[in-house]
């Protein structure tokens, strides 16, 4: 009767050394001429040595496995490195389970501006309806008007990276730092109509981050940045808040270290934990960086928590 | 396995492997010199495997002793019909004379047996290292990386649970699952390994 040798019962008790040997014999034979049987026998080692460090093992099998696997430097090293993969498999945040939205999920969705299509189909809207409007109300007061002028917003970024928005000036809505409309005309004499000071140029932008393990350069938040910024503002997402600090580092892709901060706080708004980072813009050239956040523990020690990635580029 | 001895023999001790002997060896293996070298690494990782199972403290030099007797046997002009289970015998005569040698020792100089010192594993071996492996970790594809941490980490379920569902949702028989894990802890360990030499 042939002796079924994929029994993994058996084969942890090979591991363990708890085995005759004339049966220890047939499984290092096997283990020689069989791949697949080879393969399986690798697997079960690997799972013992998770067992041993989740401590499922049972007293006895521990000290078996101690006396097998940590007196011998190779198989102890074995250890080590599932011990090392572990800790940092756990250090990694925890995605949602990705699953195939419903109809009605993919509705509330886009009702919620969680979908990009929806943000920038709705951000368009907006923009063409402010446009329109301002048109409309610079037509119905006439040159003479003398109300302020369109305001550029300060480069403040939506969620999803949609670009700050510039009023077109074919429509004939000054931008700030440009000359007023030519078609108001001071009357002699008289005090000049009182106009708006034009503002000023924005001197800082903002761009809210969520946390991820994938550099994708297509979904990557994307900043443009003009001459005028000199802070770019981060907001980072956290998923939780359970250090008393964080440490953070901005550095590129290549891992040159742009910006950091050893110690800054998080806060909480409507339930929802951030951190608040301003970098001189002056640091941030055209490229892809990347933001690593360490939360540090009453005693100073550090746990990797999150990373995020975002782009610039400079007009 | 059927043993003809045509030649006599040389003395061990005397006996080094030439090229020619391991050209021999390799071309047992396989006639394709490249698939030959791929079977012989194969090999010798086993080897080195079972060296290891047997506690022995220079599993390398064990497995590339075994070669060499293999090799010798070969040139001697020995009829090798299985060459995987003729490894295999010579791998363990050579086991059971390092044992025998260390015993012989050990009665000679009148001593005890050798204590056996187990060195537990403690967090302070790992922590100065995290960085090679959350950097390996982050070198993984993204499917393979999700993978991965979705079959090693701790969760509600019992870890047979969590398997089981994870390997319903990648639509894989659970055991072709627990060997991806294992092939990709594999190349994780040889990518941290790599970062660690630096």
């Amino acid at each position: 009767m042939a002796e079924n040798l994929y029994n993994e019962e058996k084969l942890r008790r090979f591991l363990l050394e708890d085995l005759s040997e004339s049966e220890r014999a047939r499984i290092e034979e096997r283990f020689l001429v069989d791949e697949d049987f080879a393969t399986q026998l690798c697997v079960v080692e690997d799972e013992l040595i998770e067992s041993y460090l989740g401590r499922r093992l049972s007293a006895t099998d521990r000290q078996r496995f101690e006396a097998a696997f940590l007196t011998q430097p190779r198989r102890r090293e074995r250890v080590l490195m599932m011990k090392g993969v572990l800790a940092a498999i756990s250090a990694e945040p925890i995605l949602q389970p990705q699953r195939t939205p419903s109809v009605w999920d993919s509705l509330l969705a886009f009702v919620r501006f969680q979908n990009a299509v929806a943000r920038y189909a709705f951000a368009a809207v907006v923009v063409f309806l402010l446009a329109f409007g301002a048109l409309l109300l610079f037509n119905k007061l006439g040159p003479k008007q003398s109300g302020p002028v369109a305001q550029q917003t300060p480069g403040s970024i939506r969620p999803g990276g949609v670009p700050s928005v510039s009023p077109d000036p074919s429509l004939g809505i000054s931008r700030p730092g440009q000359s007023p409309s030519p078609e108001v005309t001071p009357v002699p004499g008289r005090p000049s109509p009182t106009t708006e000071t034009q503002p000023a140029a924005p001197t800082f932008a903002t761009i809210i981050l969520r946390p991820t393990l994938v550099r994708d350069p297509g979904a990557a938040n994307k900043l443009v940045v003009s001459s005028s910024i000199q802070q770019v503002h981060l907001l980072l997402n956290l998923d939780r808040n359970s250090y008393r600090a964080y440490a953070v580092r901005v550095t590129t892709v290549d891992g040159r270290l742009v910006w950091q901060a050893a110690s800054i706080h998080a806060r909480t708004t409507n339930g929802r934990a951030s951190l608040a980072l301003s970098v001189p813009a002056q640091q941030l050239a055209t490229d892809d960086y990347l933001v690593e956040v360490d939360g540090v523990s009453d005693a100073g020690s550090r746990e990797s928590l999150a990373s995020y990635f975002f782009s610039i580029t400079r007009k | 396995m059927a043993l003809k001895e045509t030649q006599p023999r040389n003395k061990k001790k005397d006996w080094q492997l030439t090229q020619e002997g391991f050209d021999q060896l390799l071309s047992i293996l396989d006639q394709d010199r490249e698939r030959a070298a791929e079977k012989y690494e194969r090999l010798r990782s086993r080897l080195l495997k079972l060296f290891e199972w047997r506690g022995s403290p220079t599993p390398d030099e064990h497995a590339d002793e075994t070669f060499n007797r293999v090799a010798r046997k070969i040139v001697e002009g020995v009829e090798i019909r299985d060459i995987n289970h003729f490894v295999g015998g010579v791998a363990r005569r050579l086991f059971f004379e390092v044992i025998e040698q260390r015993e012989r020792e050990q009665k000679a100089l009148n001593l005890l047996p050798e204590p056996v010192a187990v060195m537990e594993i403690n967090d302070e071996e790992v922590d100065p290292r995290l960085n090679c492996f959350r950097a390996c970790l982050h070198e993984l594809p993204p499917e393979q990386r999700s993978l991965i941490v979705d079959y090693y980490r701790e969760g509600e379920r019992s870890r047979i649970e969590q398997r089981k569902l994870l390997a319903k949702t990648l639509q894989v028989p659970l055991n072709a699952l627990r060997i991806r894990a294992h092939r990709l802890r594999a190349q994780l360990d040889a990518c941290i390994k790599g970062c660690l030499d630096k």
